[in-house]
């Protein structure tokens, strides 16, 4: 049985302080079964400047189990599945502890994210590029931060699209009623 | 050939066993019985402050919470430790390993130690020797 109060403490400890850190959880559904974190990419990596979101699930037994976690967000890190988005991280499989936390356990993603462990990896395409072209995994990672990281906030698109020369009111009901899709509300702007 | 796979069957899990560390057993029964019970007083909450909790259930520390206390020194509600001991046996904070009753594993253990000791052993060997060359 999930210890739910733990869970809502965790949560209000982490909207407290998630200034400092810029690290977050929210829940999914109000269940709280299931979770959203949030992790800001490292400082001086080619993560630098993206949101990465993480979906996490709560098994039965926690916190005596550890939280099942997967990026949502692609990314290109050895021990990270590119396709899936799967971790390869001890402390969310065997050297969990129930003294950790939803929070310390992103900070340890963060905290991969800074340090890869190429020797272990997860997507062992990444891991090679690593090891043997480090530029290119540079580039690359950087690059996917680029497409997948950054979703730039609404002002912002408002403003792309009000520069290609269309009514700022008309941009925003584009943009609304194509769920936030830039791209997307572009074409209606254009095709309409 | 079903006898060679009924063989390779008994013979491949025990290759895998042999191979890295043992999957970790549970703190023993009676070492978890005789834990220190202690109780959470003024003077400790003085001397933790009120932020003071259990790391399990990150429920702050009330005067007369009843505490169990590991050979670290870390305290721990005994119904929130015990679901862990059941199945682990280190610390949920700092990973000090109680013993377990399980003599594979002690073994294990005891034979990783004796490695342990011995490669600090050629290291300082190697830096003693390091000096007499400065």
């Amino acid at each position: 049985m999930i210890d739910f109060s733990r869970v809502q403490k965790e949560l209000q400890d982490c909207s407290r302080d998630n200034d400092s850190s810029g690290i977050r959880v929210s829940p999914k559904a109000d269940n709280l079964t299931r979770l959203t974190g949030t992790i800001p990419g490292p400082i001086g990596t080619p993560y630098e400047g993206g949101t990465f979101q993480i979906d996490i699930t709560m098994p039965e037994g926690y916190p005596f189990e550890p939280p099942k976690m997967q990026f949502s967000t692609r990314v290109w890190h050895p021990n990270i599945s590119s396709q899936s988005g799967a971790i390869c991280l001890d402390i969310l499989k065997d050297q969990w502890s129930p003294a950790l936390t939803l929070k310390t356990a992103l900070v340890s993603v963060q905290a991969l994210l800074s340090a890869p462990e190429p020797k272990d990896p997860q997507d062992a395409v990444v891991a090679e590029q690593y090891i043997k072209n480090y530029q290119v995994f540079v580039s690359t990672a950087r690059y996917w931060t680029e497409t997948f990281a950054k979703n730039s906030s609404l002002e912002e698109k408002v403003k792309k699209l009000v520069e290609m020369g269309f009514g700022d009111a008309q941009v925003r009901s584009a943009i609304e009623s194509s769920g936030g899709d830039e791209n997307l509300a572009l074409e209606k702007l254009c095709s309409g | 050939m079903q006898e060679l796979i009924n063989g390779l069957d008994s013979i491949i899990p025990e290759m895998l066993e042999d191979g890295g560390p043992p999957r970790v057993p549970p703190a023993s029964k009676e070492v978890v019985e005789k834990l220190p019970v202690i109780v959470f007083s003024e003077e400790l909450l003085k001397e933790l402050g009120p932020e003071a909790e259990c790391c399990i259930c990150k429920e702050n520390l009330v005067i007369g919470d009843k505490m169990q206390e590991l050979p670290c020194k870390h305290t721990f509600h005994p119904p929130c430790l015990k679901p862990w001991l059941d199945e682990h046996n280190s610390c949920p904070i700092c990973r000090h390993e109680l013993p377990t009753d399980d003599q594979k594993y002690e073994n294990w253990k005891e034979r990783e130690k004796e490695a342990e000791e011995e490669r600090k052993g050629a290291e300082n060997a190697v830096r003693g020797g390091e000096y007499m060359y400065v």
